[in-house]
């Protein structure tokens, strides 16, 4: 940590001492939708200075007087390459074409083909959209959340949820922003599918360690995920209909290259089918279906100012006559992106989140608790130089929290209503993107968060936290490079949940004199090496990561509806540690990635297992993934997963005894046993119909579990039918081979 | 078009969730000491000793038959409780008696371990009675639930616990635990929806007053057998005893109720 204060004193003045230059800057975007291009590359020569598209598909690149010559990449486009005369601020606004499609040419990744090598940032994934399209999943139902849990340090909560686990952090550790809103719950029906409709998803980013001092809030990892802006050219859409949902999203401009909207609706439709069909398989008053729904709207006011309104809202629903529950998410976010100068960039956020969950019982009884979020974040980029950009900020979030209120109408005397609270977390941080010289670059800064709970007497608490981040990257050789990175990061929300994967019935709860914020500090270490002209991208990374305050509850507390259950957290410590190895083919017929990670994952908290060490249950020894992904012809391509993964560490009976004639199971220690290894294949093929002017068709059928093994979902004890004190184990399986279509069209 | 999508349905979704008794491993932990103790209103103590054993062992549990147990109460009133086989220990003298605290000391295997649990006034079941859910059973035209209404002092934290019986049999793996601190009324109507009758049942229905330490016992026991499916992290329920033994002791008053269900 000292370390890392001494680095950003050291090394700030050197940017703020840079020379005089001429600046280049503008936007990025796609030549058919106008679509931001995120990440793109900008190179001027001679001099080799380089810059990347920021969020907005902004870029600023500056240079002495002279005369150059400036090409813009990305790849799966044309590369474009203007000269520049540099003797005054130049404003330069790019559009790239997709190049033709080859059948050699199959782009898997999004960013520059060496940005693995040359960029500081570890610990780092983007998953591109095509990606996620090709990859099988269950049900066919395509989801970002599941293809995450392929990569490296990325595990599955439990099989067949969206639920996952990053570096042994639980799942409230992970940061989930969609258009810079959290998400406090990202799935649909009790976990398996994601709320997130990938037809309309543009960028996602995962980070597991390293992570910029611009982001903060939560202990283990953040999933950044961008919608799309809509297609400022001209109308177009996309949809299509699957075993479980339907869906269809529409864009288009509303002033031609200055604003579009994009509109975006998915439903289950399985309660629709099954009331049309003869014989009452459900009745009439029975409601069972979740649906999303996704908007966005953006303006480009002048070269200067352009501004961004987006929405999110999903939700599930089931209920039978007066009985029923529902939850979702409502998100917005208003942006407002800012041209101070051609080297001053500015994004000024509105954000609002909101988790609900409720039911009901009958008229009378009815059951909610929730979170919601108001925040408000100003980004500053200044981009002082080629060798410098600098990122400041603040961001603040005012959070509600509904622990929990049970009301009936009827009778008030029965009404349980936990005290609402309060809280505001802010963060304010600072950030460098050096390039020291052609060997070493990095990016370091800090970020120093402070958290309020506003309760009466006792229950009013602060807490100020620093937060360094650095990362540097030592380029080895032109296609190697060692990088090592620190993070520390702090979390003043905490999810009350006794499962694993995560529950809708969880209760989101902020910290307090008695439950104080997680705080994780990681260092990691990484080794990058590129072949066959970047083609093939490796990485080993080993990393060893540690928590405080993390917290479990003492025996049999109650989740619901408890006053007293903040005395019954208890609090310890946790450690993570381990290597990740990645190998991953980006172009060409065959494409695809292995990834194996090692790792273990352990707590210590007083009053559990003797107070030694004891494993996680998010403790996986091994986890391996193996993607592929082949185009036989331009119309049909290929696709298969295997995963194969420890089980997690749980507690068994280690002996039983009687009790009033029941059977009770005596344990020992705390997750002292494990789950059966959990492995399976997937396999998937797209066919995509004739291509036709202006309207377009793909079916996608695939088989989740081909091999059919029953990987276990849990192991549970019970007396068995055979004897009097007999007792039996049984495996509860949930998915054996699911087969599956989806039809899908664009226009 | 329909049938289509019910076959491709039906084909989805009928492969998923399937339940397998399997074969695992599982240590042998030392035999720990399981105390089930009770002293009811108007009745002697008897207690009952024995071991844990092995999870998959299908033997019955060895009994503990050469303790050393005894009783009290708050007014120094004390008795050794005699063994009676297999076990099984009870004394003469001692009769439970509403507000009498009562102590239980076991001595065995050169441990001695105690326990205390009140005995609470009687509680009253005011009525006993079933109605039918609208619910639709594999097996039975109409099932029912039982509703039961019992007296409360509203002005006291009281804790209940209730016990099934269908046709004479206790149903052992179903009682409800049930506490007036978050309703208070001067009737409480308590139904037990996890319990399904039929027609033609004669359900008897028991309802102890007991302590807080029991209450949160016997709801602990709920959890463990309940939350079996879940992914929670299960536990040994603790004891109103002293570390180092299982089980618990009761002081209990109860009253009781029986109802055919026509």
């Amino acid at each position: 940590m000292r370390f890392a204060f001494l680095a950003i004193l050291l090394l700030l003045p050197v940017s703020v001492l840079a020379q005089e230059n001429y600046t280049v800057s503008g936007r990025i975007t796609e030549k058919g939708t106008g679509e931001d291009l995120i990440g793109a590359t900008v190179v001027l020569e001679p001099g080799l200075r380089g810059s990347v598209s920021n969020h907005y598909g902004f870029y600023s690149i500056s240079a002495p007087a002279g005369s150059y010559i400036i090409s813009f990449s990305y790849i799966g486009y044309e590369t474009i390459e203007k000269e520049v005369t540099l003797n005054q601020n130049t404003r330069l606004d790019i559009e790239l074409g997709e190049t033709s499609i080859q059948l050699d040419d199959i782009v898997i990744s999004a960013v520059r083909s060496d940005l693995n090598i040359t960029n500081a940032e570890m610990g780092v994934e983007r998953l591109d959209i095509k990606q996620v399209d090709l990859i099988p999943v269950i049900i066919g139902e395509k989801d970002i959340l599941k293809t995450l849990q392929l990569l490296p340090g990325i595990s599955t909560a439990s099989e067949g949820s969206t639920g996952f686990n990053v570096r042994g952090g639980s799942i409230d550790q992970n940061l989930i922003l969609l258009d810079e809103a959290s998400v406090y719950s990202a799935s649909h029906l009790a976990g398996f599918f994601s709320v997130f409709n990938s037809d309309i998803i543009k960028d996602i980013t995962v980070y597991k360690g390293g992570i910029p001092s611009y982001y903060g809030g939560r202990a283990s990892s953040v999933v950044d995920i961008s919608m799309n802006n809509g297609n400022n050219k001209e109308f177009e859409g996309s949809g299509g209909i699957g075993l479980l949902s339907a869906r269809l999203s529409v864009e288009g401009p509303v002033i031609r290259d200055r604003m579009s909207y994009l509109l975006s609706g998915r439903r289950s439709y399985a309660d629709i089918i099954l009331k049309a069909l003869p014989g009452d398989i459900i009745e009439d008053g029975t409601r069972l279906f979740f649906y999303d729904f996704n908007a966005k709207l953006n303006f480009t006011a002048n070269d200067r100012d352009r501004f961004f309104l987006s929405a999110y809202i999903g939700r599930d629903v089931f209920a039978y006559e007066g009985y029923g529950m529902d939850w979702g998410n409502y998100t917005g976010t208003f942006r407002w992106n800012h041209l101070f100068s051609e080297r001053i960039f500015s994004n000024t956020s509105i954000i609002y989140s909101d988790f609900s969950y409720g039911f009901n019982m009958g008229s009378d009884i009815k059951y909610s608790s929730g979170i919601r979020d108001y925040g408000i974040k100003n980004d500053m980029s200044f981009f002082l130089n080629p060798d410098n950009t600098i990122n400041a900020g603040l961001e603040l979030h005012y959070r509600d929290f509904n622990p929990g209120a049970l009301t009936s109408s009827e009778n008030s005397d029965i009404d349980i209503i936990l005290a609402k609270k309060r809280a505001l977390e802010t963060g304010i941080y600072i950030q460098n993107k050096h390039i020291l010289n052609h060997i070493l670059n990095a990016n370091y800064g800090i970020r120093l968060s402070t958290f309020s709970h506003f309760g009466t007497g006792e229950e009013k608490i602060g807490y100020i936290i620093p937060e360094p981040r650095l990362a540097l990257n030592c380029r080895i050789s032109g296609t190697s490079s060692l990088k090592i990175s620190y993070n520390r990061l702090s979390q003043y929300l905490h999810l009350l949940s006794n499962s694993t994967a995560g529950q809708v019935t969880d209760i989101w709860i902020p910290s307090s004199p008695s439950i104080k914020p997680v705080i994780a500090s990681q260092v990691s270490a990484g080794y990058f090496r590129n072949f066959l002209n970047d083609i093939i991208e490796s990485s080993v990374e080993i990393y060893y990561k540690k928590l405080q305050n993390i917290t479990d509850f003492e025996d049999g507390t109650s989740i619901m509806l408890n006053e007293n259950i903040e005395d019954q957290i208890i609090a310890g410590r946790g450690r993570s540690y381990g290597a990740e190895f990645y190998i991953k083919k980006k172009q060409g017929r065959f494409s695809g990635w292995i990834s194996y990670t090692i790792s273990r994952t352990e707590q210590r908290i007083a009053g559990i297992n003797n107070d030694e060490w004891y494993p996680s249950k998010y403790d996986r020894i091994h986890d391996l993934s193996l993607v592929g992904i082949y185009e036989i012809t331009k119309r049909i391509s290929l696709s298969s997963v295997f995963v194969y993964s420890t089980g997690s560490a749980v507690t068994f009976p280690s002996g039983k005894y009687g009790l009033n004639g029941m059977i009770i199971p005596y344990y020992t220690e705390r997750n002292g046993y494990r789950m059966p290894a959990c492995h399976r294949m997937d396999i998937s093929m797209k066919i995509k119909g004739k291509e036709r002017k202006g309207f377009n068709t793909s079916w996608d059928i695939s088989a989740y579990n081909v091999y059919n093994r029953h990987n276990a979902y849990s192991i549970y004890f019970r007396e068995s039918e055979t004897g009097k004190w007999s007792t039996e184990a049984v495996k509860l399986s949930l998915f054996g081979i699911v087969p599956s279509v989806a039809f899908n069209i664009s226009f | 078009m329909k049938r289509a999508c019910l076959i491709i349905l039906s084909l989805s979704f009928a492969c998923m969730a399937c339940e397998e008794v399997i074969d695992i491993n599982l240590n042998n932990a030392s035999p720990v000491l399981v105390a089930e103790g009770s002293i009811l209103l108007n009745d002697i103590c008897r207690v009952r000793l024995s071991y844990t054993s092995d999870y998959f062992d299908s033997d019955l549990p060895l009994a503990e038959e050469n303790a050393v147990i005894s009783i009290s109460d708050s007014e120094n009133r004390s008795e050794v409780l005699e063994h009676q086989g297999e076990g099984f220990y009870q004394g003469n003298i001692i009769k439970g008696l509403p507000g009498q605290v009562y102590s239980l000391r076991i001595r065995a295997g050169n441990k001695d371990y105690l326990a205390r649990s009140s005995l609470n006034s009687q509680p009253e079941l005011l009525l006993l009675d079933y109605e039918q859910l609208d619910i639709p059973h594999y097996y039975h035209d109409t099932i029912f639930t039982v509703k039961i209404a019992i007296v409360d002092d509203r002005h006291e934290e009281n804790y209940y616990l209730f016990r099934y019986y269908r046709n004479g049999e206790m149903l052992k793996d179903y009682y409800s635990t049930y506490s007036d601190r978050f309703l208070a009324a001067d009737t409480i109507v308590y139904s037990e929806y996890r319990l399904d009758f039929y027609r033609g049942d004669t359900v008897r229905v028991e309802l102890y007053a007991i302590d807080q330490a029991i209450y949160n016992y016997f709801n602990l026991v709920n959890d463990v057998l309940f939350s079996a499916m879940s992914s929670s992290t299960p536990f040994n329920p603790s004891s109103n005893f002293s570390p180092g033994i299982l089980g618990y002791f009761m002081a209990a008053s109860f009253d009781s109720e029986s109802i055919i269900i026509h």
